[in-house]
Order: C-alpha cells, then sequence, then structure tokens
C-alpha cells in the first residue's frame, strides 16, 4: 500500500495510479477477501505484482497533482509511471538472462511465555483449556492434558507437564522465491522488439502455501517510413497459487500463536483423528482448528490471467507537427476457490467457494503535438488529447457453507438447498479532452498550462462534466540571473497551482432494492439503508505546490525542497445517519481535508576517485493532515470501526485522518486522587462511556536513507528505513495477554512473581492475588485506595481486554530494508568468456533487521500492512517478520 | 493565468461532446437489482427476520443472560452488566423494510400488506421501547420520503399508545380482508388472515399488562378484547402460536444455537443457568431433561453433586465453578441442531397469553367467560408441556399436583411458570422480572453494578449523528443509563 503526500479523500483508497507504458492499469489495490468462514482474510496479492521486475526499465514517482491533465482524476493521488524494457537500448540483438534466489526466515515473534501451561489459574483442576494461566510448567509433575491417552475406565492419563519453547518457531518452515528470466531484444534501423519470459516459483513460510507466476511480454516498434511509427507493448501474466496463507482472525498465525506453551506442534501434524479421516480435525482444544489442517485442508487458492498491452501509432504530419493513436486494454479473470472440511470450527459440514471476477478497463486516445520553431528565444509546445476510458467488471461467486459428502469440492456436492449464488456487474465511462501548452525562454524559464475536462457517466446529466486546469511556472536561476560562483552549479524554482476534478462509483445516483438470500423456495428482497443522491456533484482537489532544486560543488551535493498543500473538497461521502430516520447514511457531497507537507532530498557523494566511490541519498517526508470542514449533517464521521467497534475512526473538524478513538476507563475527576482509575467495588476497572482519541495512524515524518559504495567491480548498496511517530492498535497484543501467552502477562502469577496470598470465593487459599491500580469510593464524595485482591488472570483481563489504549504502541522503527553486495565481472574475465557480455552476481538481503520503538516483538510495517484501505493502525494476526537472503546472477548474451 | 485557461476552455467545448454522452444513463442504470419489486418478497423478509432476530435475542443474548436462562462462563459481558447497545439498528431496519412493503402494497392496490405491516411494525417498535425506553417514531423512518435525518424522540407512553391504536386498526383492516397474502410468502400464517388478528389483539394484551401500572385504561381496553371474540379474537391454542419455522439449511434459516450458527466452543461456554437448573429440579419438571445436557462427570464435583448443574451468575472463574467444566450443565441436543425439533422461532406463543389472562384475573382486574386464573395458569402450564412433546410424562410424574406448582394464587407463584414456559421465546423473562420483581435472580459477586439493568443506553452514535435530539431526550427520559426507569416501569 502506497498513500502519497497523505489521505485527503474521504471516501476513495488514496491510491496512486499506476501507468504502464503510457496506459492506466487496474487498480492496485485489492481488499483482502474475506474467507467463506467470515474470519480469515486472504490476500490475492495486488495486480500491480503481476509485472515481473526483470522487464521494468524505469519508475517513476509523480507525486503531485501534475499529471492530471494527462492521467485524468485518478492521478489526483499521485502516479507511478512504469516504463518497461524495450529492444530500443542496445543495437543489434540482445539475449539477457537473470537469475534469484531468496530465502525467508521467520524471526520476529511477540514475546511467548513458557514457564505455565493450560488452565483458568496456577492450581486450576481445568487442565484443558485454551488460557495459558495454568499451573507451573517444568516441574517434573504429571498433569491431565489435551493429549491425554484414556485408561481402560476410559479415564485421561495425566502425561509430563512441560513447555515446548520451540512450538511457533518450529511451525514455520524456510521459505523461497527463484525468480528467473530471459529476454532476447534486437534493434535495427527499422525498429527493434524485445521478447521476455519470467518465471517466480515462491514456497512460503506457512507450510503448503505457494506462489507462481508466468510472464510473457512483447514489445516492439516499426518504422513503416520516416513519418509514421508502430508500436506496441503485450504482457501476459498468469499468476496463481494452490494455497495462499489466511491472516486476520482464526488464520494459521492465530492459531499458532494461542498454542498453550504445553502443546507439541509437532503432535498436531497427523491433523485428522485416525479412522476419522476427512471428518473429524484432531485439535488441542474444541475452540480452535489445528493449525495443519488450516494449511493443508483450508485452502485458498487462485489463478489470476491477466492480458495488458497497447497499441499506437504516431505519425509525424510535418516536422513541428505529431500525432499520436493508441488504444490500452488491461484484463483479468481472476478465479478464486475456497474450500473448508468437515469438523472446521466455522463450517463443521466443510464449505466450498468459487468466485469469477473480470475486470477490463480500455483506454483509448489521441494526441496532437505541435511544436512550432519561433527562431527566437521563445520556444512553445502545444498538445491537444482526447481520452475514452471504459472500465467493466463483473464478479460472480457460488458458495455453499455445508457439503454433503466430505473431501468433494464440487457445487453439486452441497448440501440441498444450501448454494448460494451472488453476481455483480460494474460499468464506467469518462470521456475527457485536454490541452497542454508550454512556453520556455531562453531554456531557463518555463510556463506551463494544462487544462482537462471530463464527462463521467457516473455523475447526473446536469454535473457530468467537470474542467479542471493547472498552470507551473519554473526558473533556472543559475542561468538566468548566470550565476556562477565557485560551489553552485545549478539553482532551480518552481511552484505550481492545479486542480484535480473527480467523479464517484456506478449506480450512486438511484436506490435499488437487492434480492436476499431465498428462504427456503420463498423470494426475499431487502432494501438497501444507504440512501444514493441524484444530485450529486463532482469533487474538486485544489493544490499548491512551491520548491527547488540546487547543486553544489561539481554535483558532488544536490539539494532539493518541496512545500505542497492540497485541499480536497466537495468530496462524495457517505455521511452516517441515524438509522431511525430508515437509512444509516446518505450520499452528498461535503468535506473538505487539507495535506500540506515538506519534501526534503540530499543527494551526496562524500567521496569520488577512480577505484571507490560513495554516494548517499538521504529523503525526509512530512505530511501534515486536517480535517478543515465535514458536514453541518454530522459533528463526526467514522471512517471505519475495529475490534467489534470497540476503536473507531473518527474524523471531526479540526483533527487528523487517521485519530482513532477507544472507550477509556472511569477515572476519578478532581481532588487528591484527581487522574486515577475509579474503581467498582470489586476493585475492577470501569469503561467509560465516551470514546477518547488513543492516537493516530500516521506517521510524524519518514526518512529514506540509500548507500552505494563502488570499489572497483565490487558495490555495496543499503537502504534504512525510518519511520517516526504514530501509533497502532494491536489486536494481537491484546488476545495473547488475554489467555496469558505473553511474558507481559507473568507478574502476580504466583508468589514468586509477587502474587499476593488470599482466599477465593470457592475458600482455596491462593498465592496469585493483585490489586488493581486505582480507588475506590467510599461513597461519601471521598476515595480509598483500592485494596481489594483479585486473582491475577482476572486482573490482566480488566486491565486490558476492553482498554484498547492499554494494547496501542508507538509505530516507530528503524529498518534495514535492504543490503546487496554485487560484483560485477571485469573486462579480463568477459574477454575470455567470448558470447558473455556483462556477467554480475549480488548477495541480497532484504528486512534483515528492525527495531521498532515498541519493543514487543511485531513489526509496525508488517502489522499496519494488511489493514483495510482507508483506515489502517490495527495490528493483526499477520505472518510473523520475515528476513530474505540469497543471491541474483545477471548476465547479457 | 485563468483568461488563458478560459480560452482554451472554450476551445476544448467547442469540440462538442454530447453525441459522447448519450450512452452515459445506460451505463450507469444498476443491472444488479430492480428498482421496485412485490410487497410479498418483503413480507417473507420482514417476518424471517424479525422471528429469528427475535428468538436469537432471547437465547444467546443480554435478554437471556439477564432472564436468568443461560450464563456465560466466558466473555461475560452479559454477566457483568458491563452492557453496550444493540438491536438498534437491526429493529429500525426491520421496520423501514415493513415500511416499504406497506407502500409497495398500497402501490399495488393490495391494503392487506399494510393492514399484516401494522402488526409487523407494532411487535418490533414495541420490543424497541421495551429496550429502550422513549425512541424517535412519530417522525422515525422518513428519510426517503422527507429527507428527515434528525427524527426527535417521542415519550415510551405516547409510542405505546399509539402502537395499541395502530394493533387495534389492523384487526379491523385485517377483518376487512381485501386481496389476501401471498400463503407462500406468509412465513408465519400461510396467509391466515384470522390468525394475523390474533397475534395483533394478542400482542395487546401483552402490551396493556406491561404497561398497566401506569396507563389507566389497560385492564378495561383488555376486558373490551375478551368480551367479543368475533371482533377481537386472540390465541386459544398452540395451533395459533405466531412462529416461523427454521428449516435448517443456511445459517441465515437455522437456529441460534445450531451447528451453522454457533461454534462448538460457544455453545459449550453457554451454560444452563443455576437459577434455571434449580426451579426445574425443585419442581422435578421434565422439561429439564429435555432442555438441560448432564454433567459429564459426577466424580469430582466440589459443591453441587446433581446431574443436572446449573452455573451461577459473574463468578470468579465461572468454568472453575464445582471444579471444572465437566462438572457442569450446558444446554441440552436439542438446542444443538439447526433445525430443532418441534422448536420454532417464536413472536408470541399461546402460554404467554393464559398467563397475561391469568395474572390480570388473579388480580381482579378483568374476567373472562368460562375461566379463572387457575384454569388459566394451568392452561399456560399445559400449552408449554404439549408444545414440548410432554403432555405424557408431565402427567406421568404428577407434575400439577405439587405443592410448588399446583395454583396458590401467588404471584411469584404464576410469574415462575411464566418464566419457565417463556424460555428462549423472547425477552418476556427479564421484562416480567423487571415489571414483577419474580423469580427473585440473584446479582453475581463479579457484576459491576449492584442492581439489575432495566433497559439498554442509546447508541452512543445518536450523539453523534442526531445530537439535538438526543439531548431533548434525556432531558425529558432521564439520564442515559441501563438504570433509568421507563414510562411503565415508574
Amino acid at each position: 500500500m502506497v498513500t502519497i503526500r497523505g489521505q485527503s479523500s474521504i471516501s476513495k483508497d488514496n491510491q496512486p495510479l499506476y501507468v504502464v507504458d503510457g496506459v492506466p492499469v487496474a487498480p492496485a489495490i485489492q481488499n483482502p477477501a474475506q474467507a467463506v468462514d467470515g474470519k480469515q482474510t486472504i490476500d490475492y496479492g495486488s495486480p500491480i505484482s503481476d509485472i515481473s521486475a526483470d522487464d521494468i526499465a524505469s519508475i517513476t514517482v509523480l507525486k503531485g497533482a501534475s499529471a492530471a491533465a494527462l492521467y485524468g482524476s485518478r492521478a489526483g493521488s499521485g502516479v507511478i509511471l512504469i516504463t518497461t524494457k524495450s529492444g530500443a537500448a542496445k543495437k543489434g540483438l540482445g539475449v539477457s538472462f537473470n537469475s534469484s534466489a531468496v530465502f525467508d526466515k521467520a524471526w520476529m515473534f511477540p514475546h511467548f511465555q513458557h514457564e505455565y501451561g493450560s488452565g483458568d489459574w496456577t492450581g486450576s483442576d481445568n487442565t484443558i483449556s485454551t488460557g495459558a494461566w495454568g499451573p507451573k510448567l517444568n516441574t517434573g509433575r504429571k498433569l491431565v492434558q489435551w493429549n491425554s491417552p484414556l485408561d481402560e475406565n476410559g479415564d485421561p492419563l495425566p502425561l509430563d507437564w512441560v513447555a515446548y519453547p520451540d512450538r511457533v518457531k518450529d511451525f514455520f518452515r524456510t521459505g523461497h522465491t527463484f525468480t528467473n528470466n530471459i529476454a532476447v531484444s534486437k534493434s535495427t534501423d527499422a525498429g527493434n522488439f524485445r521478447l521476455s519470459y519470467g518465471n517466480l516459483q515462491n514456497r512460503g513460510i506457512v507450510p503448503n502455501t505457494d506462489l507462481k507466476r508466468d510472464n510473457l511480454t512483447f514489445s516492439g516498434t516499426y518504422h513503416l517510413n520516416k513519418s509514421i511509427h508502430l508500436s506496441t507493448n503485450l504482457a501476459y501474466t498468469n499468476n496463481r497459487s494452490a494455497n495462499r496463507p489466511s491472516a486476520y482472525t482464526e488464520s494459521v498465525t492465530m492459531q499458532v500463536y494461542k498454542l498453550t506453551p504445553n502443546v507439541d506442534i509437532h503432535a498436531l501434524r497427523n491433523y485428522w483423528i485416525p479412522g476419522k479421516e476427512g471428518l473429524q480435525q484432531y485439535n488441542p482444544y474444541s475452540t480452535d482448528d489445528n493449525p495443519y489442517l488450516i494449511a493443508y485442508e483450508e485452502t485458498n487458492s487462485y489463478t489470476r490471467n491477466r492480458m495488458t498491452g497497447n497499441v499506437q501509432a504516431s505519425f509525424d504530419i510535418r516536422p513541428d507537427l505529431t500525432l499520436m493513436l493508441r488504444t490500452g486494454l488491461d484484463y483479468y479473470a481472476l478465479n478464486e476457490d475456497q474450500r473448508r472440511p468437515f469438523s472446521a470450527k466455522r463450517n463443521p459440514k466443510g464449505a466450498y467457494v468459487l468466485e469469477n471476477d473480470n475486470f477490463k478497463e480500455q483506454n483509448s486516445d489521441f494526441l496532437l503535438t505541435y511544436k512550432p520553431d519561433l527562431k527566437s528565444d521563445f520556444k512553445v509546445s502545444v498538445a491537444v488529447g482526447g481520452n475514452r476510458m471504459d472500465q467493466e467488471s463483473s464478479s460472480n461467486q457460488q458458495s455453499t457453507g455445508s457439503l454433503t459428502l466430505p473431501g468433494i469440492y464440487n457445487l453439486s456436492n452441497a448440501a440441498a438447498g444450501a448454494l448460494v449464488n451472488t453476481q455483480s456487474f460494474r460499468k464506467k465511462r469518462i470521456n475527457s479532452l485536454y490541452g497542454i501548452g508550454e512556453v520556455s525562454y531562453h531554456n531557463y524559464l518555463f510556463l506551463n498550462l494544462t487544462a482537462r475536462n471530463d464527462w463521467s457517466s457516473t455523475l447526473p446529466k446536469q454535473n457530468n462534466s467537470y474542467f479542471y486546469p493547472s498552470v507551473s511556472l519554473s526558473a533556472i536561476l543559475s542561468d538566468m540571473l548566470n550565476i556562477r560562483w565557485q560551489d553552485l552549479s545549478y539553482l532551480k524554482l518552481r511552484a505550481n497551482w492545479s486542480q484535480v476534478g473527480a467523479d464517484t462509483d456506478p449506480y450512486q445516483l438511484y436506490n435499488t432494492v437487492p434480492f436476499d438470500t431465498d428462504w427456503g423456495s420463498v423470494k426475499r428482497a431487502t432494501i438497501s439503508f444507504n440512501q444514493k443522491n441524484s444530485l450529486l456533484k463532482p469533487e474538486i482537489a485544489t493544490s499548491y505546490e512551491a520548491g527547488a532544486d540546487a547543486s553544489f560543488f561539481q554535483d558532488r551535493v544536490g539539494f532539493n525542497i518541496t512545500w505542497y498543500k492540497t485541499n480536497n473538497r466537495n468530496q462524495i461521502i457517505q455521511v452516517p445517519t441515524t438509522i431511525a430516520s430508515g437509512a444509516s447514511t446518505m450520499l452528498i457531497n461535503a468535506g473538505n481535508i487539507q495535506n500540506s507537507g515538506w519534501e526534503i532530498g540530499l543527494n551526496l557523494v562524500p567521496v569520488k576517485s577512480q577505484s571507490f566511490t560513495w554516494k548517499s541519498d538521504i529523503n525526509f517526508t512530512r505530511n501534515v493532515n486536517k480535517v478543515i470542514e465535514l458536514t453541518p449533517a454530522v459533528t463526526s464521521y467514522m471512517l471505519g470501526s475495529t475490534d467489534g467497534s470497540n476503536i473507531e475512526y473518527l474524523i471531526k473538524e479540526g483533527t487528523k485522518m487517521g485519530d482513532f478513538y477507544t472507550r477509556s476507563w472511569v477515572k476519578v475527576k478532581e481532588g487528591p486522587y484527581a487522574g486515577q482509575a475509579l474503581l467498582n467495588s470489586n476493585g475492577l476497572q470501569q469503561q467509560d462511556v465516551d470514546f477518547v482519541k488513543i492516537g493516530n495512524y500516521n506517521p510524524d515524518f519518514m526518512v529514506g536513507f540509500n548507500n552505494n559504495f563502488r570499489y572497483k567491480n565490487l558495490s555495496c548498496n543499503f537502504l534504512i528505513d525510518w519511520r517516526e511517530g504514530g501509533a497502532y492498535y494491536s489486536y494481537v497484543a491484546k488476545s495473547l495477554i488475554q489467555d496469558g501467552r505473553t511474558t507481559n502477562t507473568l507478574r502476580g502469577r504466583d508468589a514468586a512473581h509477587g502474587g499476593l496470598t488470599w482466599t477465593d470465593a470457592n475458600g482455596t487459599t491462593r498465592d496469585d492475588g493483585m490489586i488493581m491500580e486505582g480507588v475506590i469510593a467510599n461513597g461519601d464524595g471521598t476515595y480509598k485506595p483500592n485494596d481489594v485482591i483479585i486473582d491475577a488472570a482476572t486482573y490482566y483481563d480488566n486491565k486490558y481486554w476492553k482498554y484498547y489504549e492499554n494494547e496501542t504502541y508507538s509505530a516507530t522503527y528503524v529498518k534495514l530494508k535492504e543490503v546487496s553486495l554485487t560484483y560485477a565481472f571485469g573486462r579480463g574475465v568477459m574477454q575470455r568468456i567470448p558470447f558473455l557480455s556483462n556477467l554480475s552476481l549480488s548477495l541480497i538481503g532484504n528486512n534483515l533487521y528492525t527495531w521498532a520503538a515498541a519493543k514487543n516483538g511485531y513489526d509496525p510495517e508488517i502489522t499496519m500492512s494488511l489493514s483495510n484501505q482507508r483506515y489502517q493502525g490495527v495490528g493483526h494476526w499477520t505472518l510473523p517478520g520475515t528476513r530474505s537472503y540469497g543471491a541474483k546472477l545477471s548476465c547479457n548474451f | 493565468m485563468m483568461k488563458r485557461a478560459n480560452i482554451l476552455y472554450s476551445l476544448l467545448t467547442a469540440m462538442t461532446l454530447t453525441a459522447c454522452t448519450k450512452d452515459f444513463d445506460e451505463i450507469n442504470t444498476n443491472p444488479n437489482s430492480p428498482s421496485e419489486t412485490r410487497p410479498e418478497y418483503h413480507l417473507t423478509e420482514a417476518v424471517t427476520q424479525t422471528a429469528y432476530a427475535y428468538a436469537e435475542n432471547g437465547f444467546a443474548r443480554r435478554p437471556a443472560a439477564l432472564g436468568r436462562y443461560i450464563t456465560l462462563i466466558r466473555n461475560n459481558d452479559y454477566e457483568l452488566f458491563r452492557w453496550t447497545a444493540v438491536d438498534w439498528s437491526d429493529i429500525y431496519q426491520r421496520a423501514m423494510i415493513i415500511k416499504t412493503m406497506q407502500q409497495e402494497g398500497a402501490a399495488t392496490g393490495q391494503p392487506v400488506y399494510t393492514a399484516a405491516g401494522n402488526v409487523l411494525m407494532a411487535f418490533n417498535i414495541a420490543y424497541l421501547t421495551d429496550l429502550y425506553g422513549d425512541i424517535p417514531y412519530s417522525q422515525a423512518l422518513q428519510s426517503v420520503e422527507n429527507g428527515n435525518i434528525k427524527p426527535g424522540y417521542d415519550k415510551q407512553e405516547d409510542v405505546y399508545k399509539s402502537l395499541l391504536a395502530l394493533l387495534k386498526e389492523a384487526n379491523t383492516q385485517l377483518k376487512a380482508g381485501g386481496a389476501g397474502l401471498n400463503a407462500g410468502a406468509d412465513a408465519l400464517f400461510g396467509g391466515d388472515l384470522l390468525k394475523w388478528r390474533k397475534l395483533a389483539n394478542s400482542l395487546r394484551l401483552r402490551m396493556l399488562l406491561r404497561c398497566s401500572k401506569n396507563y389507566a385504561s389497560a385492564f378495561t381496553e383488555m376486558q373490551e378484547i375478551l368480551n367479543n371474540k368475533t371482533e377481537y379474537p386472540i390465541m386459544e391454542s398452540n395451533a395459533d402460536n405466531a412462529e416461523v419455522a427454521y428449516l435448517g439449511v443456511k445459517k441465515d434459516d437455522s437456529w441460534a444455537g445450531g451447528p451453522l450458527n454457533m461454534i462448538d466452543n460457544d455453545f459449550l461456554k453457554t451454560k444452563a443457568s443455576k437459577e434455571l437448573v434449580d426451579v426445574l429440579i425443585a419442581r422435578n419438571d421434565p422439561r429439564l431433561e429435555l432442555w438441560i445436557a448432564p454433567v459429564s462427570s459426577k466424580e469430582g464435583a466440589t459443591i453441587d453433586q446433581h446431574p443436572y448443574v446449573g452455573i451461577p451468575h459473574a463468578y470468579t472463574n465461572p468454568a472453575d465453578y464445582n471444579g471444572g467444566e465437566t462438572h457442569q450443565s450446558t444446554l441440552s441436543a436439542f438446542f444443538r441442531k439447526d433445525k430443532p425439533a418441534t422448536f420454532k422461532a417464536s413472536l408470541m406463543v399461546y402460554s404467554e397469553v393464559c398467563f397475561i389472562l391469568a395474572e390480570a384475573m388473579q388480580r381482579g382486574k378483568i374476567t373472562v367467560n368460562g375461566s379463572t386464573a387457575e384454569t388459566m395458569y394451568n392452561n399456560g402450564i399445559q400449552s408449554s408441556m404439549a408444545y414440548y412433546g410432554l403432555t405424557d410424562e408431565a402427567q406421568k410424574r404428577d407434575y400439577y399436583n405439587q405443592n410448588t406448582v399446583k395454583y396458590n394464587g401467588t404471584l411469584e407463584q404464576l410469574i415462575t411458570q411464566k418464566w419457565i414456559a417463556m424460555t428462549f421465546k423472547g425477552a418476556e423473562g427479564w421484562f416480567d422480572f423487571r415489571r414483577t420483581g419474580y423469580p427473585a435472580f440473584v446479582v453475581g459477586p463479579m457484576a459491576f453494578q449492584p442492581q439489575f439493568p432495566v433497559r439498554y443506553a442509546w447508541p452512543t452514535s445518536e450523539q453523534d449523528v442526531n445530537l439535538d435530539n438526543y439531548k431533548a431526550a434525556i432531558s425529558v427520559f432521564g439520564a442515559d443509563d441501563i438504570n433509568t426507569k421507563m414510562w411503565y416501569l415508574k
């Protein structure tokens, strides 16, 4: 997930537009799909990952809205321009081959405790429990436990009560990714082409998970004559997996992390009860699926077949006039297949889902460019273009929540009447006309003007046309004022003002009546509680940007700085209304969200000599978000919520997007105990009614630090990412504390850990007493310090389960993102291998080390990456932090 | 600069694109669902959603825990009275579906959908005000027709009077008949309008008794119904029960306790309440063995050696009670089915009508031709036994002649039997306890407050989207917390 210059849209995904070889492609974001059990989610990968890295020549990030005239509304959140390799680079025939092998190893885990086993408290009789509050382990005792065999009377036999500290680590295996790519290219005077085939084979760190990809690409240019040029880029990708690991609740990660310390993971490997294969799983606790059952039987497979391509003709009508005609297509078909076996927790009778999604976007353009030679100090260029975008998608899902026979994954095996069909179609068209004009004076003063008008099918007739212009001015002062200081070689100032209009999704104008599932053989219809609006207007965003670029000391020091401010107004958002009105939301134009910030770059060459060079780049970005205006209709707008609506992402006028709120505990308001927790008479925290802000998931700033050292043929590169500020709430931390699985729940469990002696309601004397921090009301307006002793498990439950700020952590981290060491074989070696031109060998390492400010065993980046696109900052059951190491070989023939 | 842009703009628009937008209407017409449908589709929706949700509430939610039918030994916020607002959205959504159905009925000349809709509307809104007290009603559900997205709150007293009138009107409308309800779509009564009328009038009895403390003409209106059976038919046997069967095929047509809707662990952590089990044991009630599972092992039980052990509420480490979960009773296999035998999702059953009449007669407020409080009390118990196929078993055990069961004219005895009969049949157990104090439930030691909640707090979202009316409602109703008494409880 990439967010450039902050979140500005309340209802859209704030993701940049991906443009490949001049043509926009499918949205980069695909929300993880909800699995059939309604709990796990599956990430089928973003369609942008269908492009092989070996086919990419360059990636350019356009941060501002400047490209909107060319690419339309979607460029308002920035553009990622990808240019694929062509055959033009090199004369003659060339063959290049790249091969890499990278290995992944999980290393960053929550801090699990291995001292106490299954049970509700240290003296618990119930030692077959999902709670890890039970008796102390490794004391030489034998206790009845989850896998106790039965004696002749049918009573379970006690087994050694010991810890298995490697239970989590041993589940994950070493993953690997092997990538191979071969490309042939040829360039002649008449044209050039490039053909490439790439193959990727990945084995995941979760058993039985994988990813495979095959790419075929062709790009070619042919000069029909001196003035007519034809070119094309075609790519086919087959992306598939027999099983993707799931994330979130009830995923494999959760089930492994939740094993109590007395469970030997290896004992779970045979996940069927002998004699009941396919019917009844073997699991430690009936609460949870065996993680191996999830890995091997609860599969989520998919295939995505994708074609992208464009054909382009350009005509040099006169030396100063060219016409470009192009049509580009992006099409994919995604087939998903989810299986759940009999005895799966959520689907005791198994389940099966088959889904086919199709997506097609076609962009047809013309662009007429006029560059007259004015034979003066002025240069002018004018271009007029047009675009038609057609988007069509469909989704067709058949599912059953129960099967007739186990193990037969075929829709005809659905339990009678239990097959559910859902289908949807979407269509949208935008017509656009645009113009771009550029005037320059002496090659040091530049004025750019753009204008675009869109007509969108999604808006009501009277409002479906919208216009957005931009103006940019830049001056290379060093040339203009002829500054030739010893140390300054280049100085440029630039400023830009632009607007971007935007439409909405299809079918937002009038409500329709959706069918519900059939009740037996009787038809049912429901209604939509989201009220649509036939008077919608286009959204409009206005941006200002100013900056400077400079270099000093013969380009040994480069510096650039940009300031920007964007106001996104008239957003089309669903504002919440009280359901008592008959609708829970209403679609309206409202809001003004502002993002402003700084981007600073420093490019240094501290050492430069014949044999040794050190280059260093530092990038700093800081974005500040502000909700200037919402709508008079509501005082706060909920972007979303998580964890059963106990955490809400609210925006209110004057606050920042990314703020999250929860209910805190009741506190004493005034007097000597002011601020302390006001406990109830049982000595427990009480939940307050109001939601208070506990954090914001956006960073204060980000820094990228890239270094390159080259010594003769050997070069070394490393990239460090630093994210400062922001917070995330960890559902995982909360769940692990609740069941006593992590080291931060050891205090107070027995006398050795500081537990107090007390007597419980059953009259048992125990040594796991704790006292909640806070005071108790005396009833006369005064308070006394709490002295009620409660057991450790109750203490942690009361302290953490409902009080989300106690599991909200700093998202600051510093990460060694990439390290590579490359040896390019020298001319001496190459001459001995006549057919080989370039040969290089690299050792690579990714994500080798992460330092997280919270020091709690979670990688904030991974933790936050799978969240919903519009609100982030929830740590959920994702795979553990992984280190990757490998090698890459590149050569040309 | 802007001038230049304007010139460019006029240039661009000069190249007219009118021809290119002519398909836009067609492109932007939603192909996935129609703009209008028939009322019977919404009738089935409203009836099934209402009945299933109401039954689920009475089995697995706060009304079941506070009605002392179940004890949750994990995630036991219900037990602790750590309550948040629920059911508000669902009920208004159902009400809006009902309103849509009524409009479709009116548009197609089928007033019978308006009539049946009034019964369903009254049922849903009455449940809502029973849970919350004052609620938006007279200005509610108007977002589509007049754009009112901030409906004010009505006093419960006004809502109740209005709903009672609505039910009376529905009875008249249903009598007039007209084009009948689509029998296949009517999941409640298969198009039998007489049964719809019996439900309408029986619901009036339920509501009148509920508000009788503060509604002066409650018993007069009750008597008016009972005096004229032709004009105001009421439920007279289990055949008149307002119930929707479970199909047991998909989640949304299956019983809340079956495997399709409840995972094993949640069912295992839903124990039988000690208060229910003890009362059933004390009466040798045959419903005990049908509803409750015996403990898996009596050996090692630390407190209670009985084969059926209910769990006290809001306890420390409830899973350890009586020496662990093997010595605790869960609900029986009867409730572990997607489609339980003889058990349906009930809006109201005949047994409840019997107890309502018995109570009103016992208090000397009404008379029913040919009946006494005692006969009605016995009818109430017998129809519950019959519902579960236990008529013979109850006779065999001489159930009715026990001291505890034989009619003694006390409200406690009457409400206790009603409470047993209403097990997992909606929220009557809690509502009767709230009204009468019977049976005398016990607050658990770990509960967050020493008294039983009497309502849900309004959803916090009301403060965001309907703040002025929310504040106005507090000034009329009183503090928005779970202990504020609503009009008819004052």
